[in-house]
């Protein structure tokens, strides 16, 4: 069986809800605590994927980024060596969809051969919803990203962005 | 007769009041003169008494303990020291002179002094997990363990972390000089760390490390990163691509016993 490793960031404005968002589909050992003290927690997903013809394991190293100013310069250093990442932006608050192009700018600035999957999340909020697919099309192709409509609280889509991710990166 | 009557008139309801009284006035008696029950009543509130007063008057709170704290501090002191000494003492005497003189001697070989010979041995140096990581993507490339925990699944985790940490402490303390986080401290514990420069070795130990031990984890490090050059500069993710690292890694597993082979 062939075990891949990949590691992959998570990013987005503060209060998305990157970490929520992830919290039932990785396996995690670390406290919370960690984003706000040093800005970074690690978990683990693994995806059962096809590689050619060979079954493999992938497991991604996810790297969950506290998404606040104070950890904007230890940022670079965290981004280092991702394979992919994954930008959530908060359908409520279409501010936070212009921010992704900026943390894709980081990321690559770093890390050029990332590949993006971009979640916007909270789909879940109907009544809130601001931001509609004729918004969030063009600046998830403009960042050569797949994007999702995403919940933390129903689950929609989680696995198959992860998926999708996991067949890009070792494609 | 009719004084009575009239006694009985007025007073008859403070009878009832008095006698409650008298009731109430044993029950405290009670309460004060048994010491257990004193002690019962007193006891909830005597915690939160003290804390109130030493919030409000924290001196007279040292004054007051402060001769009781000193004396206890020194008996357990006295106490951790004798029980060392009585360590070290049992090893030089109980082991026969073959072993005495064998002490002297790698102490005249390692030119160390057998007085600290004799406190290595009796804080044996063990190895307990090695770990081979990526730097720059803080992937676990290799894992060695003597334990049977479950931190197996777990290595990969604590990689992710640990390179974030040192990330974490570069930024933090390092103010662009040369220098990384080289060894962290956890009670007993201590983490080894030796970086080359696309994967470092994180080392797990209890005690204290022979002379050289740490100079053999720096030129360990430093030959995987030549013999893996390649594979290090660009890390597909899978872990096979190294898979022969693991001889020259275990080595590294070491106890104070090993000297004998010398």
């Amino acid at each position: 069986m062939l075990t891949i490793s990949k590691k992959v960031c998570l990013l987005g404005d503060f209060a998305v809800g990157k970490t929520s968002l992830v919290r039932r589909f990785v396996f995690n050992i670390f406290d919370d605590r960690y984003l706000s003290t040093i800005g970074v927690k690690v978990s683990r997903k693994t995806v059962a994927l096809m590689v050619g013809d060979q079954p493999a394991d992938l497991t991604i190293m996810l790297w969950d980024l506290a998404g606040s100013e104070e950890f904007d310069r230890i940022r670079a250093s965290y981004l280092r060596g991702a394979a992919g990442a994954v930008l959530v932006c908060d359908v409520t608050r279409p501010a936070t969809l212009e921010r992704l192009a900026d943390c894709a700018a980081d990321l690559w600035r770093v890390s050029p051969s990332a590949h993006c999957v971009l979640a916007a999340n909270k789909v879940d909020l109907t009544g809130e919803q601001r931001l509609t697919a004729p918004q969030i099309g063009p600046v998830a192709s403009r960042l050569a990203a797949p994007w999702y409509l995403t919940s933390a609280r129903t689950g929609d889509e989680v696995e198959l962005l992860f998926r999708d991710l996991g067949l890009m990166m070792v494609g | 007769m009719q004084l009575e009557l009239l006694r009985e008139i007025l007073f008859s309801q403070y009878r009832q009041r008095i006698a409650e009284m008298q009731a109430e006035l044993d029950g405290l008696h009670k309460r004060i003169d048994d010491p257990d029950a004193l002690t019962r009543t007193v006891t909830p509130i005597v915690g939160e008494a003290i804390r109130r007063k030493t919030r409000e008057s924290r001196d007279e709170m040292v004054e007051a303990l402060y001769p009781l704290i000193g004396q206890l501090v020194v008996r357990a002191v006295s106490e951790a020291i004798r029980d060392l000494a009585r360590q070290i003492d049992a090893r030089l005497r109980t082991s026969f002179d073959v072993a005495v003189a064998w002490r002297r001697l790698r102490s005249r070989l390692l030119g160390v002094s057998a007085a600290e010979l004799a406190l290595r041995d009796a804080l044996p140096f063990a190895v307990l997990e090695v770990f081979l990581i990526h730097r720059e993507t803080g992937l676990l490339l290799r894992h060695l363990s003597v334990q049977e925990h479950g931190a197996e699944e777990n290595a990969d985790l604590i990689s992710g972390m640990l390179t974030a940490i040192r990330d974490f402490a570069a930024q933090a303390f390092g103010q662009g000089q040369e220098g990384s986080l080289d060894e962290i401290q956890y009670g007993q514990r201590r983490i080894l760390v030796e970086a080359a420069q696309h994967a470092y070795l994180a080392v797990v130990v209890d005690g204290i490390e022979p002379a050289g031990y740490r100079s053999e984890l720096r030129d360990r490090v430093v030959t995987i990163e030549n013999s893996f050059d390649q594979v290090l500069r660009h890390y597909s993710g899978d872990p096979a691509s190294l898979s022969n690292v693991d001889d020259s890694l275990r080595p590294l597993f070491r106890t104070s016993g090993d000297l004998h082979e010398l």
